[in-house]
Parts: structure tokens; C-alpha cells; sequence
């Protein structure tokens, strides 16, 4: 049978913002160190070190502070710009291994190679240490690899690597012993598969499936009928049946967003607006990068679900377009206008956002007949001007509104960013 | 000439995905080769008889095809030190290091030792490998006992302005 051909790497780099900010800063190495969300409000990644404090994933920093201070843990500011660029090269050396259609870059530190054509020629393990080493001396940063007959079999594979040291960082199920496998599968708490939600393994534990190999023992065809399809590829899956295809053309974007916490408490309708105004241009910015036009706005404001003296507040609206747009003066003074519609006063806000729906390619857009052409080519030229200058002189020389102006009242604090050494400003140092 | 029609709707769905995830969407791939051509005269072309410019415009400089012999390895840091003078590596100067490439003896190299990065020549030999000052002023680094030398790079070229800013 063909599924009996597939073979899938999972390559995941560990503890990832932590490591990219490691290769940079030799001085972390060994501490406890974690990074923070946007904003600097969660930890959102910890080395080792600070995983054994028992810092948990996605904890504000408030409630962490204790910790942070009696064990000197070094807490940064997350440098995403740094860590694209990390993330570009590792998925370019994994790349390299395969042709374009058999790699799925599948997150920042995640990708899945289609290893399935060359299995004959290679020694799987050997293949995954040469990536982990290549990668390590390269780029600095140190991955796990996982191989498995599916790319549900490749994470679990990628689970065990990472938590037990005797694997050396690569395992490979599709050689190991059955028994092996068996055993390393019933010690693994059935959540940690890939595509089981918190939920669901709700639900599996009530019924007396616990562990991996407590799935992979059931039934697919039954358990489609009390949970879904999705799960019964998942069983599958970890039989060693491929039923999920690497996807090597990303599926167009169904919606934009962008949002951000402030860095201190908002108050004021215009300091929202001003807000709102930034994040309608970015999202317009990604628009116009894919080329798409976009029929409906979403627009929402919230206040700090920590705060326990006041209560909590979120309210969105939509509004769609007549025509629809990629100019970003039309998201603006839609933007602007609808944030003013929410707006209540006496509200603490932390957060405000824009979410662009109903996207089309601009290249597939029928105009209706009463269009004004002349008007849309105006705004063409001006939305072409700014592009232009943008990507001239920086994303910050020109705005509409003030929200460019250095020094907003909501401005995102960053208060612990590391350089980013792809900036000729911003090199590495080296003092000795 | 957009009209908005403003109507409430709850977006918890958006809100529980998180912060992460919004972030995580919004990274956008960071490509740091550009591509700057400069022309390149093949020919010197005798004064009077000028001959048509695709004659001897044959092929042009790339700066960073001569310069990175392999992109996704290469690295650029720059110097605060001048332990390393007498090699012509002056202070402010930029390093192009590619990691890719196995440190031999007498290479240039940015290391690291006890966490800290240094810029060195590396040595091989009967006592092992060293680290070798290009300044009489500063001392050549020998590795005392538990002491690790972690080649973090080889430096392939040396980018120094040689027009100081006014």
C-alpha cells in the first residue's frame, strides 16, 4: 500500500525565541532566561533553566515576579524582527535536503519535511543528525527531530527526542523496535498528540484512553462517530497511515489581523483612535503585500481581563465596505469612526485591534458599473506614493493621523529588546 | 467612498486565539540580500570612437555574491577592539563571519570564551589551539584548565570605511 512509503521529519527548534536570542548574547547561555509577549506582558519562551523554576508557558510576568527576582532570571523583550530572520535561514537549510513541494514550513520553529522519495538511500537517523548539526553550526541554534510513517507520528517522534536525553535529539520511529515504540507511546499522555485538543482529551481520559498508545489502539471508524473525522485521521496518523499531505503552498490568507496592547493604560478616545489608526495601516500595509482587497472591517477594543478591580470590557464592531479597498485613508476614517462607536468612557483599556475579512485577489475584482474610476485611480497613485516611501525611508516616515509620532501615550513598551544584529545599526559588538 | 455600516458583534472566538497567535501571523520573512550591481569595464574604449555600452558593460559586480559565499550561514558583526590591528582590523570595522566553514589554522575567528565573544587568529599546533593577538598591546589568549574555545565563526572579510564620517 502507498501510505506504507511515507516518511515525515518534524524539525522544531527548542525553547526558540530564547535560543535566537542565545546565538547573540553568548552571556545568557546557562541562566534561567525568558521572553516576553508584546508588550512584555506573558512569558511566551523559557530556557531549560527557567523551566526547571517552574516557570509555566504564557504566565504574566506579574504573577512570576518572586521567581524572576530570587533567581536573577533574565527577562527580555521578544525581538521578532531577529527571530524571522532566524527562522528564514532554518527553514532554508531544511529546504535544502528536499525540493520545495516535500517541505511545510509549519510555524517559526516548526517544519515538516516529506523525506518519503529518498528513504531507500539514506539511514533516516543519520539524515536527521546531519540536520541537527548542520543547523547547529550554521545558525546556533539547537532543534529536535522527529520521524515518523505520518506527520502525526513525526511530532510524537519529536516529543520523545526532546524528553528523553538517551535519543541524542533524534528519533526515529519508523526503525524502532514495535515493543520500543509501544512502551515510549503508553508513557505519553494522549493531549500530546498533535491535533487533540484540551477538550477532547477531556473527554478520551473519561472514556479510559489516556496515554498514546491507548489511540492508537482504538478504533478509527468508531471514534469518528462520537468525536469526528478529524479524529479518526489522528488515530490513523498514529497508526502509521498517512492522511495528512504536506502543504507546500501556505492557503491564502481569510483574514488580517492586527492588534496589540498598549503599554499603559488608555483612557482617552483619541488616544485610541490614534491607536486604531496605526494598526488599520499596518493591516493595510499586509493587504496590499498579497495583493488582495478587502470588503469587511472588524474593529474591537478591550480592557485587561487581570484586573480585578474593574470589570472587564470588550466590545467589537463590524462595518463593510461599499467597494471594496486596499487604501489604507479608507480604513483609517472607517477605523477612526467605528473605535468612536465603542468607545465607553471611565474604561481602562489595555488592548485594540483591527481584523480584515472578506478578502479577495485585486486581480479578480469586478468593478460594478457605477464605480468611479477616476477616484479609485486617485487613491491608487496616493496608496502608491506612500508604499514608495515606505519602503524607501522606513514603515514610520509617513502616517495618517499622529500615530507615528514618537512618544504616544499607548505606545508598546519594550523595555528589555535585544538589538537586532541583521540591522547594520544594530551589529553585534566585539570587545575583546 | 466607503460607507460603513456599523453593527455589534461579539468576537470572543478572535480574542481566545490570543496574543501569540496574532503575532505569529503578523512576522514577515526578513530577506537582508539585496542586490546593488555595479557596472563592470571590461575594455577601456579609445578616446573619440566611442563603441555601444553593451560591448563593454559585460558583466556586472555583485557585492554580495563576491562578498558571502553562503547566505544563510553568514553573519555580520562588528569590532570594538584593537587586539587585532596589525591584521588591519580596526575599531568600528564590520566582519563578514561565515559559520559554515570549519576554522583552520591561522584563519581569523570570532570566538567565544567563557560566554564572551572574541575576535582572534586561531592557532593549531603541538600545544593545541590558541588564540593569537594581532597587537603587541594585548595578550594571546591560552585556554587555562576547564576553560572551553567555542569557534562561533570564521571571518571571511573585513568591510572598513576607509573615508572616515566627517
Amino acid at each position: 500500500m502507498k501510505h506504507e512509503n511515507k516518511v515525515f521529519f518534524l524539525i522544531d527548534v527548542n525553547n526558540m525565541y530564547v535560543s535566537c536570542e542565545r546565538v547573540f548574547d553568548p552571556s545568557l547561555n546557562n541562566k534561567p532566561v525568558i521572553v516576553l509577549s508584546n508588550n512584555d506582558g506573558c512569558a511566551v519562551a523559557r530556557s531549560n533553566e527557567s523551566k526547571s523554576l517552574n516557570i509555566k508557558m504564557g504566565v504574566p510576568l506579574f504573577q512570576i515576579k518572586d521567581i524572576v527576582q530570587q533567581h536573577n532570571v533574565i527577562v527580555l523583550s521578544s525581538n521578532y524582527a531577529m527571530y524571522a530572520e532566524m527562522s528564514r535561514r532554518f527553514h532554508t537549510i531544511l529546504g535544502s535536503y528536499v525540493t520545495d513541494e516535500e517541505v511545510e514550513p509549519y510555524s517559526i520553529d516548526e517544519c515538516f519535511v516529506d523525506f518519503s522519495a529518498y528513504e531507500k538511500n539514506f539511514e533516516l537517523e543519520k539524515v536527521g543528525q546531519q540536520m541537527r548539526q548542520q543547523i547547529w553550526k550554521w545558525l546556533g541554534l539547537p532543534v529536535c527531530v522527529g520521524i515518523g510513517r505520518s506527520k502525526t507520528e513525526s511530532k510524537i517522534a519529536n516529543h520523545i527526542a526532546k524528553k528523553n536525553p538517551g535519543f541524542n535529539s533524534v528519533c526515529d520511529l519508523v526503525s524502532m523496535d514495535p515493543c520500543n515504540k509501544e512502551y515510549y507511546f503508553s508513557l505519553i499522555d494522549v493531549s500530546e498528540v498533535w491535533g487533540v485538543g484540551r477538550k477532547h482529551a477531556k473527554k478520551l481520559h473519561s472514556m479510559g484512553v489516556k496515554s498514546v498508545l491507548d489511540l492508537a489502539c482504538t478504533e478509527a471508524r468508531e471514534m469518528q462517530r462520537q468525536f469526528s473525522i478529524v479524529m479518526a485521521r489522528t488515530i490513523n496518523e498514529l497508526k502509521g497511515i498517512s492522511c495528512i499531505e504536506i502543504e507546500d503552498t501556505p492557503p491564502s490568507k481569510k483574514q488580517i489581523i492586527k492588534s496589540c496592547s498598549f503599554g499603559a493604560k488608555v483612557t482617552e478616545l483619541n488616544d485610541l483612535k490614534e491607536a486604531i489608526a496605526m494598526h488599520a495601516q499596518e493591516a493595510c500595509k499586509r493587504l496590499r503585500d498579497e495583493e488582495s482587497l478587502c470588503g469587511c472591517l472588524l474593529v474591537f477594543v478591550q480592557s485587561s481581563p487581570f484586573d480585578e478591580s474593574a470589570p472587564y470590557y470588550n466590545k467589537s464592531i463590524t462595518g463593510s465596505f461599499s467597494e471594496p479597498t486596499d487604501c489604507a485613508t479608507d480604513f483609517v476614517k472607517a477605523a477612526v469612526r467605528m473605535v468612536g462607536e465603542i468607545y465607553k468612557e471611565g474604561i481602562k483599556y489595555k488592548k485594540c485591534g483591527v481584523i480584515l475579512t472578506g478578502l479577495e485577489p485585486k486581480s479578480g475584482h469586478t468593478y460594478d458599473l457605477l464605480t468611479d474610476f477616476e477616484h479609485i485611480e486617485k487613491k491608487e497613485c496616493l496608496m502608491k506614493a506612500m508604499d514608495g516611501i515606505h519602503s524607501k525611508f522606513g514603515k514610520k516616515k509617513i502616517g495618517i493621523g499622529p500615530c507615528f509620532v514618537p512618544g504616544r501615550n499607548w505606545s508598546m513598551s519594550r523595555d528589555k529588546l535585544s538589538r537586532n544584529p541583521f540591522r547594520w545599526d544594530e551589529l553585534i559588538v566585539i570587545n575583546n | 467612498m466607503s460607507e460603513i455600516a456599523p453593527s455589534i458583534i461579539h468576537i470572543k472566538p478572535y480574542l481566545t486565539h490570543g496574543i501569540v497567535l496574532c503575532e505569529a501571523l503578523s512576522i514577515k520573512q526578513v530577506v537582508p540580500s539585496t542586490q546593488m550591481l555595479i557596472p563592470y569595464a571590461l575594455e577601456k574604449i579609445s578616446a573619440g570612437f566611442p563603441s555601444p555600452a553593451q560591448d563593454y558593460v559585460d558583466k556586472a559586480l555583485d557585492m554580495n555574491e563576491h562578498l558571502i559565499k553562503n547566505e544563510t550561514a553568514t553573519f555580520i558583526v562588528k569590532v570594538a577592539s584593537l587586539s587585532m590591528l596589525n591584521a588591519g582590523i580596526d575599531i568600528d570595522d564590520e566582519l563578514i563571519v561565515d559559520r559554515s566553514l570549519d576554522a583552520k589554522h591561522g584563519d581569523i575567528v570570532v570566538a567565544l570564551i567563557d560566554n564572551d565573544f572574541t575576535v582572534k587568529r586561531l592557532m593549531i599546533d603541538e600545544k593545541g589551539q590558541w588564540l593569537k593577538a594581532e597587537n603587541p598591546d594585548y595578550k594571546n589568549i591560552y585556554l587555562s584548565e576547564g576553560q572551553e574555545l567555542i569557534i562561533w565563526g570564521v571571518v571571511t572579510h573585513i568591510i572598513k570605511m576607509t573615508r572616515k564620517k566627517s
